[in-house]
């Protein structure tokens, strides 16, 4: 089994599924609502006719009964297309072993890619810094799972970030709507960010934001002298952290709240992992999370 | 505020090195590659302002600290009363009042005594390794001890064989002594104490000096006065001030003469039912005890008590007073040269058997025994002074030279034989009393050639001229040109002085005044010399210038007051001369000439103070000078006889002297207060009242003076201020 699927994260997250939120326009039959109703397999409801509606599908039984020219309509049922974003720029190095953030969000997107491919959904990956470095293209076949692996395994992270003109970038090749799974720290500027899934969600897709961040970036449990080395550009800065905590850990709960109540706001489905945190643990509460929501 | 070790203030200069670090230290810093740097930069941008602020707070509070420890290390102090702390050796020197005043007794104890047990109690307050010396100080200070003077047992010995004296009260001495001993001390701290009952005298003497010393005291240490009486009470005491007796007549044996005992009052109450005895060498005359009434305050009261002279001999009168306070000035001696015979040698130059009371020696003889008393204890033996020879001055005390001229070539039979000249000048020296009586059988030049600058010199005055009067207007003496210090200083009073003013004389021998070394007693009215007199070796000569008979003046016109007392006056006093010893103050010298045949070394017997029989003596060495050889005492600490006798003999085989207290002590009877302290010394010393607590008082002195515990203290409560502050700040110590 590849070094990125692990079988106590797949076991939990696998019985849960993953069910697309919103209508998804599939190729093939599925599990997901298709946008496209008429003729189909199943029937949703009665509508009065209307001239311009062919008279194909009035239903003459309910005629016969009310002597009312109603109309029968049917949902159509189909697959979505997942498209799997993964930040790999330098500010994802941060953390050592199974709390690197890079490791742990390479963890989660084969994960996720494995649960779409396994419930027969089709799954795209795409690795960026300040642009696409890496892409691999929508599939449902089980092969795949071993490429996106492959590929996350030889993924180093370089250069920093600009993830809102990438949103955009990467919504204008998605073609038909399915579901965007971001998976980054977002620690450039929010607002661009904030913008590019609004551009995400405005052509129709379902967008999951994945924040990942480090316990360390969230409590900034620092002490000592330390000069802070930017990972993605800034100048050096020594100072005794400790004395910092308290203004740091206000700026970075301000920060957490405005992208949470961004996301909220553009109807982008959020949630922040922290990396000290069992991925197991984090996906199957959001996939529970996620199926509450649906049923309501 | 003063500083035991003001060098210790240098350490200040270390607030340099936390400010340093402030400024030019940069910590080395370990490297954190950091993603979210944009907040971290945006957190120090927030806080860099109330960082730096908490910084120099922090800065300043620690620098405040490292003063603070200097501080503590410099051992701060109160100014006026600084002691060191506890813990350190301290260099302590006692000064311990040894004034007769210190022998009062407030309630069971004496002063000295509560004095002693608070100098033991100081000794116990005293810091491991310290060192004690002990002074005793009345008018003259002495370093009682110890040898080893970090043995706070010999330290212990030496307090409690500290010994009252008959000294007045002088701190200067004490001071003095006390300054160079801290000095000499090796330890860091120097605590002088002074266990006193404060009188004012023993500041006032010298007072300048004192409070030169004390600030001197004060600059090298710590002074601290231990007051050993009590401020407030009024202490009842009589002081014997003097004792005399009839001078007109020589003490003789077989008489009963009156003694007269001056009392006086010196303090501020009322003394009831004072006793007064008499000893006499020792022996007391209990029948003759008498007991006073009352001596109100500054009342001089005098007493009269008499004794019987049985033994001829140098006599010790004493005096003794009971029921005062102040027992140290309740004695007091006085030597008596009681003589069994007198002896009177007439030289007469003008003898006249067949007329004896024209003779020149008559109106002498005649004023010598008036009442002609057969067995008088005056004898008078007349010679011619052409019959006159060595042996005649055997056995005799005084020689009347009553115109007696001296041998010349011209007449090789007539006049005074050159032997006879030679021996009365070896008469003379040996203590001898001559009375010369110049009239017509005397030329001027042959005396002065033979007595006078030509010969033994023996003459107050070489004779000059003879300077006649008339007789309306005679030469008369004045009684106001009496010396006053001679011994016929009566004369200057009546009714001795209208006698001696009614003495008409016709005749005078002038005199060479100039270089000469003899003394004018008496001058007439005119300011020519009557009476002179000169001290020759251990005698004395007298040279009256004009005759003592009526051929040149009318000599007896008034015997009973002229006449008599005059003879009677001079017989007394050269006899005087010869006693051995004399009556002195404590703390004075004793001088005494011994005779050749005594050899040079001597011994002072002292008394004992505790009234043994065995009493100390100290070795004297006579020293020669002026052909005389001299032995001087200074060991006179203390009231009582004492003899000065050839090394070896007996206590009382040599001359003896009385020693009187020093009655400056007792006169004006007064503790100062702190006030009065403060007043002359300038500034406000410690004083610490000797008795129950005084160890206690000390050492709350220590603790209060020295300020390196609230420094300390201030220092802690710095040390955690800046510890919460660098909490609040979130920065470690």
């Amino acid at each position: 089994m590849p070094t990125y699927l692990q079988p106590d994260v797949l076991a939990r997250a696998e019985s849960l599924g993953m069910k697309a939120r919103q209508v998804v326009e599939g190729l093939r039959v599925g599990d997901h609502k298709s946008p496209f109703k008429g003729f189909s397999v199943e029937f949703v409801q009665h509508r009065e006719y209307v001239p311009g509606d062919d008279i194909r599908h009035i239903d003459w039984k309910s005629y016969g009964r009310s002597e009312r020219y109603t109309i029968k309509q049917y949902e159509q049922e189909t697959n979505f297309a997942c498209h799997v974003l993964l930040d790999a720029s330098n500010s994802m190095r941060y953390g050592s072993g199974a709390t690197n953030k890079l490791e742990y969000a390479k963890l989660l997107a084969a994960s996720l890619a494995y649960l779409v491919i396994r419930q027969r959904d089709t799954v795209s990956l795409r690795v960026f810094n300040t642009r696409v470095v890496t892409e691999l293209p929508q599939s449902s076949q089980m092969g795949h799972i071993n490429a996106i692996t492959r590929t996350l395994e030889a993924l180093e992270p370089s250069e920093g970030t600009n993830l809102g003109p990438m949103l955009d970038q990467v919504a204008e090749r998605t073609g038909r709507r399915g579901i965007v799974v971001l998976i980054s720290d977002c620690l450039e500027e929010l607002e661009p960010t904030l913008a590019g899934l609004r551009q995400m969600r405005f052509r129709g897709h379902e967008v999951i934001l994945f924040h990942v961040l480090h316990p360390d970036e969230v409590n900034f449990p620092l002490d000592g002298n330390i000069r802070f080395v930017g990972l993605e550009g800034f100048e050096e800065l020594m100072t005794r952290p400790h004395l910092l905590r308290p203004s740091y850990l206000k700026i970075v709960q301000k920060y957490l709240a405005d992208i949470r109540r961004g996301c909220d706001g553009s109807g982008v489905d959020y949630m922040q992992l922290l990396t000290d945190r069992p991925l197991s643990n984090a996906l199957a509460e959001y996939l529970v999370r996620r199926l509450q929501a649906g049923r309501r | 505020m003063t500083f035991l070790a003001p060098m210790m203030l240098a350490g200040a200069a270390a607030v340099s090195v936390p400010v340093a670090l402030h400024f030019f230290y940069r910590a080395r810093h370990t490297p954190l590659p950091w993603g979210p740097m944009r907040f971290l930069k945006e957190a120090i941008e927030q806080t860099s302002r109330r960082l730096k602020f908490q910084e120099v707070i922090l800065l300043i509070l620690r620098c405040l600290a490292i003063c603070l420890v200097a501080l503590a290390i410099a051992r701060p102090g109160a100014e006026n009363a600084a002691l060191s702390s506890r813990g350190d050796p301290v260099d302590a020197v006692f000064v311990i009042d040894t004034s007769f005043s210190m022998g009062a007794r407030d309630g069971e104890k004496t002063r000295l005594e509560r004095a002693k047990e608070a100098a033991l109690a100081v000794i116990d307050t005293l810091p491991a390794n310290s060192s004690v010396q002990v002074i005793s100080c009345a008018d003259r200070a002495a370093l009682v001890g110890p040898l080893q003077k970090m043995n706070m047992d010999q330290a212990r010995q030496a307090v409690g064989s500290v010994q009252i004296t008959s000294l007045s009260s002088d701190l200067l001495p004490g001071l003095s002594e006390a300054l160079a001993v801290a000095k000499a001390g090796t330890a860091g701290a120097k605590e002088v104490y002074v266990f006193t009952d404060m009188q004012k005298e023993a500041f006032e003497r010298q007072q300048g000096a004192v409070r030169a010393k004390c600030e001197e005291i004060k600059a090298a240490g710590n002074l601290v006065f231990v007051r050993c009486g009590d401020v407030n009470r009024k202490i009842p005491n009589v002081a014997v001030e003097d004792v005399t007796w009839h001078t007109e007549s020589i003490p003789h044996t077989r008489t009963r003469i009156p003694f007269v005992v001056t009392l006086r009052n010196t303090s501020s109450e009322p003394v009831k039912g004072t006793q007064v005895s008499l000893e006499l060498d020792g022996k007391a005359v209990e029948k003759d005890a008498v007991q006073v009434d009352q001596i109100d305050p500054d009342q001089t009261f005098p007493v009269t008590l008499t004794g019987s002279l049985d033994r001829a001999g140098v006599s010790v009168v004493g005096v003794r007073i009971k029921n005062d306070d102040v027992p140290g000035d309740d004695v007091f001696y006085k030597t008596i040269l009681v003589r069994d015979k007198v002896r009177v040698l007439l030289v007469n130059g003008t003898p006249k058997p067949e007329n004896p009371t024209g003779s020149g020696d008559h109106f002498v003889r005649t004023a010598l025994n008036p009442a002609k008393v057969p067995e008088y204890y005056i004898e008078t033996e007349t010679v011619a002074a052409n019959e006159a020879s060595p042996k005649n001055l055997d056995g005799t005390d005084i020689v009347y030279l009553l115109n007696a001229p001296v041998r010349e070539a011209a007449d090789p039979i007539a006049g005074m034989s050159a032997d006879f000249t030679l021996a009365l000048d070896k008469f003379v020296q040996s203590g001898g009393g001559l009375v010369v009586a110049p009239g017509d059988q005397v030329t001027a030049e042959a005396y002065n050639a033979v007595l006078g600058s030509g010969g033994s010199k023996l003459l107050p005055f070489d004779l000059g001229k003879i300077l006649s009067a008339t007789e309306t207007s005679p030469f008369h003496p004045a009684s106001d040109t009496v010396d006053e210090a001679s011994f016929l200083n009566k004369f200057r009073v009546a009714p001795y002085a209208q006698a001696l003013q009614a003495v008409s004389l016709f005749r005078v021998f002038g005199v060479t005044e100039a270089g000469a070394n003899g003394r004018v007693l008496v001058r007439t009215t005119s300011g020519l010399p009557y009476i002179t007199s000169k001290v020759v070796g251990g005698g004395e000569v007298v040279l009256v210038t004009s005759s003592l008979d009526e051929t040149w003046g009318n000599f007896s016109s008034d015997p009973g007051s002229f006449q008599v007392p005059l003879a009677v006056f001079t017989v007394t006093h050269l006899t005087g001369r010869k006693e051995a010893g004399g009556t002195a103050v404590a703390g004075t010298a004793l001088v005494y000439n011994p005779p050749p045949e005594l050899g040079t070394a001597f011994e002072l017997v002292q008394p004992s103070p505790g009234g043994d029989k065995l009493r100390p003596r100290v070795k004297l060495e006579a020293v020669e000078a002026d052909g005389r050889r001299t032995v001087t005492a200074t060991d006179t600490l203390l009231a009582g006889v004492y003899h000065v006798v050839p090394v070896g003999k007996a206590d009382d085989s040599g001359a003896v002297f009385t020693v009187n207290p020093d009655l400056r002590e007792s006169r004006k009877l007064a503790a100062a207060t702190d006030d009065d302290v403060e007043g002359w010394l300038g500034f406000r010393p410690a004083v610490v009242q000797a008795g129950a607590g005084t160890d206690a008082a000390v050492t709350q002195l220590r603790t209060r003076s020295e300020w390196t515990e609230y420094v300390l203290l201030a220092l802690l409560l710095l040390l955690v201020a800046e510890s919460a502050w660098a909490w609040v700040c979130g920065r470690a110590w």
